[in-house]
């Protein structure tokens, strides 16, 4: 008795282990598919700050006064040389802001991107406390904490965010990543990159070039 | 129309819009949870090592059940969807996804641990204090459990700007304030219990007394010793650096007046200890709360305020009223549960310790 039960567990803790390992399996598999990375390239050099991408950013997505969701920084070099640096949500491939976030309102996507569940958000701030770079602040409309979608709404469709459509000079180069043919992807494998804070591990996904150090921080 | 700017430096303009993301009631909060971690753990000491506060553990439990009841209000009070606060127990973040990374350390505290505590504290209260099962093994394996619990709970606060607050400067102090934030907890809830202790039987009963001095003076000179080698290696390895000025600048000023407090309350301590005097005890209470308010207040508001960009400090402006009325209310609540739980609950095995001495044994 005692050998037929030891072997009906044997049997279902392997067959357990095979359904698991199958299950680990289909879901690298889809990864792999579904496989698009979002990503961003800001060619420092080109942004002459007229902040169209800020407006277009705030016409888009209703972003209320005060706050934002992109914005441009105007930083003055050691030989008195100005530089505008646009900044936004960095869409990490490790985001500080995903794992504060008690309710799981905040989330990464298949494709790369960081969004905010607002019907989720209970409004503790962790996640804005969390992001090294700024990018959240509470949308004083819905109490809930928001930020830049590399607008999700519009690239589903297969536009580019309204930032990016914007930009008059093209400083700003939005596409996937994992796509060899891609023009980011062409320009990032071409030219010398950096990303913002690479010390904090976050690992965000848009990349600078002409990125003068006054304006890494 | 007018349009933010940036007369403070280099900071990000959210930042300049958000303000304080966590609001000041945070520091009353964090201020509660020392009181209940702190009486917990002397609870539980007492269950494991029968250090001498038999006749004190009624008036340990019902410090830190009216502060742990409480106290889940002021992060209530600072969210700002507080209607939506139950989607901690609902959506916990608790395990670790693709989509979800990590572990959210508040979906942790709120939706795990603080019923577990409230649980163990209960069940502990219940068969120590009712059925007497002092010396048993569940009554070990519980205190020590509390124990495990309370002193993680106890350094929570200290966990949570460690996993996100993204500041290498603070990240260097961070080490040692866990550790710091213990010691002030135990030190703190054995003030109140004195407290407690007087108000209770009119005066210092002189053994619980003695060892509950020797235990504030024995944290507090450990706090002291810990907070002054951490001023030392700030001072020692980052002064120079723009960023360590500006965290000096916010750190400081409160940190001296920290230090000094705790200095007052481990010398008050030692004075009890030796005289036992009534006013002492009541002004060693006094210390105790206000040493480890400020520097919770330090840690919540202060070292909030600093930019991300570790080059400037956010412009803040408090809204004091609001935090005063929530703390008030807070410490109102705390002290009817308090009194409810003296008059409905404890009362009882409390005579009855005092009756059978209640002492060492």
């Amino acid at each position: 008795m005692s050998s037929i039960s030891r072997r009906e567990f044997v049997k279902v803790a392997a067959s357990a282990l095979v359904a698991t390992v199958a299950l680990s399996a289909s879901k690298a598999t889809s990864r792999e598919v579904g496989g698009r990375r979002w990503a961003m390239f800001i060619d420092v050099s080109k942004c002459y700050g007229c902040m169209a991408c800020v407006v277009a950013c705030a016409a888009e997505n209703n972003v209320p006064v005060g706050v934002f969701r992109t914005w441009v920084e105007r930083h003055v070099l050691p030989g008195g040389g100005v530089v505008f640096v646009p900044k936004q949500c960095n869409h990490c491939d490790n985001p500080p802001c995903v794992k504060p976030c008690p309710t799981g309102a905040t989330y990464r996507t298949a494709d790369g991107l960081v969004l905010v569940d607002p019907g989720k958000c209970i409004g503790c701030g962790a996640c804005i406390v969390a992001c090294p770079y700024g990018a959240r602040y509470f949308n004083p409309l819905t109490g809930a904490a928001d930020k830049c979608t590399f607008c999700d709404h519009r690239i589903k469709l297969g536009r580019l965010p309204a930032c990016v459509e914007a930009c008059p000079t093209r400083a700003r180069v939005f596409g996937d990543l994992s796509d060899p043919g891609s023009e980011v992807r062409r320009i990032v494998d071409r030219v010398q990159t950096r990303v913002l804070k690479p010390e904090t591990g976050a690992e965000p996904q848009i990349y600078y070039y002409a990125l003068p150090e006054v304006a890494s921080k | 129309m007018s349009y933010p700017s940036y007369p403070y430096g280099y900071m990000y303009p959210n930042e300049v819009a958000v303000g304080l993301t966590w609001l000041p009631i945070i520091a009353t909060y964090m201020l509660f949870v020392s009181i209940a971690s702190g009486s917990a753990i002397l609870l539980s000491l007492e269950v494991l090592f029968n250090i001498g506060l038999r006749r004190l553990t009624p008036l340990l439990l019902m410090l830190s059940l009216a502060t742990g009841l409480v106290y889940l209000l002021g992060p209530l009070a600072d969210l700002r969807r507080p209607e939506r606060a139950f989607y901690i127990l609902v959506y916990p973040h608790l395990v670790p996804s693709d989509t979800y990374s990590g572990v959210s350390l508040i979906a942790l505290m709120a939706g795990l641990m603080w019923p577990l505590l409230v649980i163990l504290l209960v069940v502990l209260g219940y068969i120590t204090l009712y059925r007497g099962m002092w010396g048993s093994i569940i009554a070990k394996i519980l205190a020590l459990a509390l124990a495990f619990t309370c002193i993680l709970w106890s350094t929570y606060f200290a966990l949570l700007q460690f996993t996100t607050i993204p500041l290498l400067t603070v990240h260097n102090l961070t080490p040692l304030i866990p550790v710091e934030l213990l010691l002030e907890s135990i030190a703190l809830a054995g003030s109140i219990a004195l407290l407690a202790l007087l108000v209770h039987y009119r005066s210092l009963e002189r053994p619980i007394a003695g060892i509950l001095s020797q235990v504030i003076l024995a944290c507090s000179l450990a706090f002291i010793a810990f907070r002054i080698f951490q001023v030392f290696r700030l001072h020692a390895y980052m002064t120079g650096s723009p960023e360590a000025t500006t965290f000096i600048g916010v750190f400081s000023t409160l940190n001296t007046v920290v230090l000094i407090l705790a200095v007052l309350s481990s010398i008050l301590a030692a004075h009890v200890n030796l005289r036992g005097s009534a006013i002492s005890a009541s002004l060693l209470a006094l210390l105790s709360l206000l040493w480890v308010f400020v520097d919770r207040w330090l840690f919540a508001v202060n070292i909030q305020s600093i930019s991300k960009t570790s080059l400037s400090v956010i412009p803040v402006s408090l809204d004091l009223a609001s935090w005063a009325l929530e703390s008030t209310a807070m410490t109102l609540l705390a002290l009817f549960v308090y009194y409810v739980l003296y008059t409905w609950v404890i009362r009882e095995p409390l005579l009855k310790l005092e009756g059978s001495g209640g002492g060492v044994g």
